[in-house]
């Protein structure tokens, strides 16, 4: 018999969508670098990984410069704050606006729009 | 619920700001500069008078002058003293502690009897470096617990300089929430009311709370 986990026994996640409002357009690789290294800083190695922070890269929209960050329910409020403390990324400044959470992407795209 | 930026430091009149702000969500914005005019656009900007002296005595002169004026009426606590002076201030609707002062207890609960409102800085957070961030952080855990346990007004504000140092309400209430404070009662902080109330005083119909005179 193959052993599987029960669905309730995994763990539930977040996804934050955010907008980033930049001068000049941010390339995926920046924004991720940016983003995961200001967690990190704000949350520190073991709560970096405790939050469980993951980029989603298929859902980064580059034209519109949208895109989806999954992490653990209790550690929102914490990533939250790490993206607000991005000021710039190269030499364009940006903000990051968390514009959704929600538990499922499906639920966060039809409520973001 | 329309929320409220109560202090954009920005000195220039800019569309950009305005723009920004709109993009984030925010409903209006008081800013402290000599230069900007108060407006009713989409995001409604109003133009508060930032007092910062070390002087006590100038400091009483200029926010009795300032209150028959300006909506909003701010102090920077340039020092211990300055800080619990302003709290015993009724003309004060702010107070905003430089970073690393201390608000003990006693200077919350002047805060609370007098209605003056402390503000908690995200730019000031932003601004700082890796240990500075951490000890300014730190200070601003200690002032909220003083603040919480006073049941003072208080306020969680962006101190933008710039339209890039504005962040959403979203980001703030994150912010209010890792301080220690209720969602709730920081969404209350950020609501209208302080500005709606203020605008009611000026307008000279506004007598004690509940009544107005109705000409």
């Amino acid at each position: 018999m193959k052993l599987k986990r029960l669905p309730s026994m995994k763990e539930k996640k977040r996804y934050l969508l955010f907008r980033l409002h930049s001068d000049l357009p941010v390339a995926y690789d920046d924004m991720k670098g940016a983003a995961l290294n200001s967690i990190l800083n704000w949350a520190g190695e073991k709560g970096f990984s405790v939050s469980n922070a993951r980029m989603i890269r298929n859902l980064w929209d580059g034209k519109r410069q949208k895109g989806c960050l999954s992490c653990t329910p209790k550690s929102v409020d914490d990533i939250k704050m790490a993206l607000a403390l991005v000021h710039q990324i190269g030499d364009s400044k940006v903000i990051f606006q968390v514009t959704r959470v929600s538990g499922t992407i499906k639920s966060g795209n039809v409520k973001a729009g | 619920m329309e929320f409220w930026d109560y202090c954009v430091r920005d000195d220039a009149e800019k569309p950009a700001l305005e723009e920004m702000a709109q993009k984030l969500g925010w409903k209006g914005l008081c800013t402290f500069g000599d230069n900007v005019k108060s407006q009713k656009g989409v995001v409604e900007i109003s133009v508060g008078a930032l007092v910062e002296t070390k002087n006590i005595n100038e400091m009483k002169k200029k926010v009795r002058s300032a209150r028959k004026s300006s909506e909003i009426v701010a102090v920077t606590g340039l020092s211990d003293e300055m800080n619990r002076l302003a709290c015993d201030t009724q003309e004060v609707d702010m107070l905003l502690p430089k970073p690393q002062t201390k608000i003990d207890i006693v200077m919350a609960k002047l805060a609370r009897e007098n209605e003056v409102s402390i503000c908690f800085e995200f730019g000031t957070v932003l601004h700082s470096s890796m240990e500075e961030r951490g000890q300014v952080f730190s200070q601003m855990i200690k002032n909220a617990k003083a603040v919480r346990k006073s049941k003072a007004p208080f306020v969680i504000v962006s101190g933008a300089s710039s339209e890039f140092g504005l962040r959403s309400h979203s980001e703030l209430i994150a912010f209010g929430k890792l301080l220690g404070f209720g969602e709730s009662e920081i969404k209350r902080s950020m609501s209208a009311d302080m500005i709606n109330s203020n605008r009611k005083k000026l307008s000279g119909k506004f007598v004690i709370p509940g009544v107005e005179v109705e000409k």
